[in-house]
């Protein structure tokens, strides 16, 4: 058997006898008047680590300014650009009487 | 006089004034409260509502600032003396410095505008403002609504708070933003696009953010980040039909996200976790909850015939006024809210459940076994 072989199967057997573990603990019968889930430490890290990803965030730059510019800048500012320039249009046309009366914006409501 | 047409229209003071009274004797007549909760919690929660009534009710603008950041002091010493985790630490300073620092232009403005005109009422400021002191005027609004890029404080303080803190928080304290900005509102003659649209692509990224969170109140926190940025287009876009949907938003909200938070602690209370990951296939246990749980989250989504539907529905009639591009923005905002209330619904109450059998059993253990009527784990621990 390869060395690699024997080191699964080693890794299989702490799985397993873990799993049982855990098993027996969660089923176990005597332990009904436990509230709750079963506390997994596992779990309890993800959670901590989700609740203080702001503490714990390192930026890198490169990644940084592509998610800063991709994410919010770019979208941002084009949807700001375009909806100025559609206002100013509309603007423009309403301000130099183009518009007739039938037409008007804001017909049913103000 | 603009702004008195407005208030006796549509009674928005009286509104958030019965919301507040409702929720407060709401809570202080229930039995198990009355027992378990101590005087200084009650006092309190007591001295927040008086100070939120306050705020809805005066007329003075000083006074409205005043118990404006009054009503910071009992909502920290709540989240610190009541909440859970250690890092309820860290959330009142977020919460504190958030409010306190985007208020205080709001406060130099008053001052500057009361000595030159020797009044606080609105109706004299129209000579006062420009743009930037009209932005710098409504930053405290934004911040306590939250707008997006201000929102950090948001899911720290409802996540950190006890089950009271976030229902008051997200009911009634979140809407302190969005009146003011109902009251400053007449004063908005500036065509606010960068506002507006940070505010879209804020609910849209909001959005997205819930779809990717493992808390429960964490989720509900930002959803109401999402929602509130319905709030302030509407209020910028001064169109009516727009201002009618900010404020039936701001009411419907308040029911459903504090419903939503109240519901996530019954959860709470008996798995003794918020995470996605432990809180699954609740409905084999809990089938009368997880009505209730389907209920809030349609009525959040915006599902006929709740009232955040008739607010959505008056957004849209004054988007089309204005333009396509905000129709089409916001329509993916609506989906996209829609989209994380069903993840919300689906994974705490379907799925495959770990632990279903060591619940079940349990929950039978202690029906059996209960003592008195108090006995249970059903108990209100005020968290």
């Amino acid at each position: 058997m390869s060395a690699e072989s024997v080191l699964a199967q080693e890794r299989k057997r702490i799985r397993d006898a873990l799993k049982l573990q855990y098993q027996r603990e969660i089923y176990h019968p005597e332990g009904i008047n436990n509230t709750g889930a079963k506390f997994d430490p596992a779990v309890q890290r993800f959670m901590a680590m989700r609740a203080t990803s702001y503490e714990r965030f390192k930026p890198t730059s490169r990644r940084s300014l592509l998610f800063l510019f991709g994410v919010y800048i770019i979208p941002i500012w084009s949807v700001v650009y375009f909806m100025d320039k559609r206002l100013e249009r509309k603007e423009s046309i309403l301000s130099s009487g183009k518009v007739s009366y039938r037409d008007r914006t804001f017909k049913f409501h103000t | 006089m603009l702004m008195y047409k407005l208030m006796s229209e549509f009674h928005l003071e009286w509104g958030i004034t019965l919301l507040t009274l409702n929720f407060s004797y709401f809570l202080f007549n229930s039995y198990q409260i009355k027992a378990n909760w101590p005087l200084s919690y009650s006092t309190i929660l007591v001295s927040l509502f008086v100070l939120l009534w306050l705020t809805f009710t005066t007329q003075s603008f000083i006074l409205f600032y005043v118990f404006f950041e009054c009503s910071l002091i009992p909502t920290i010493i709540l989240i610190l003396g009541w909440g859970y985790q250690p890092e309820r630490l860290p959330a009142s300073y977020y919460f504190l410095f958030y409010t306190l620092l985007s208020s205080l232009p709001l406060l130099f403005i008053i001052i500057a505008h009361t000595s030159i005109y020797s009044s606080s009422f609105l109706q004299f400021w129209g000579n006062f403002m420009d743009k930037m002191i009209f932005l710098l005027a409504i930053l405290s609004f934004l911040v306590k609504l939250p707008v997006y890029f201000a929102h950090i404080w948001l899911p720290k303080a409802h996540v950190e708070a006890p089950v009271t803190g976030s229902m008051v928080l997200a009911a009634i304290l979140l809407k302190l933003g969005g009146y003011g900005l109902y009251l400053v509102q007449v004063l908005n003659i500036y065509s606010e696009t960068t506002l507006m649209g940070v505010c879209l692509m804020g609910g849209i990224f909001s959005c997205l953010i819930c779809l990717r969170q493992s808390d429960v109140k964490s989720l509900i926190a930002y959803s109401s980040v999402a929602h509130m940025s319905f709030v302030i287009l509407g209020m910028l876009m001064s169109c009516t039909y727009t201002n009618m949907s900010s404020i039936l938003m701001m009411v419907s909200h308040g029911i459903c996200s504090s419903g939503l938070f109240y519901l996530s602690y019954l959860f709470y209370a008996r798995i003794w976790s918020r995470s996605f990951l432990l809180t699954r296939s609740m409905i084999s246990l809990f089938p009368y909850l997880c009505f209730w749980w389907l209920s809030l989250s349609f009525l959040n989504m915006g599902l006929p015939p709740s009232l955040n539907f008739f607010s959505e529905m008056y957004f849209f009639i004054g988007a089309f006024s204005l333009d396509w591009m905000v129709v089409g923005l916001s329509g993916i905002l609506c989906f996209l809210s829609s989209c994380y209330c069903i993840y919300l619904y689906s994974s705490t109450s379907h799925g495959e459940s770990l632990y279903i059998f060591k619940l079940i059993s349990m929950q039978l253990k202690g029906m059996y076994n209960r003592k008195s009527s108090s006995d249970s784990v059903t108990d209100f621990n005020f968290r």
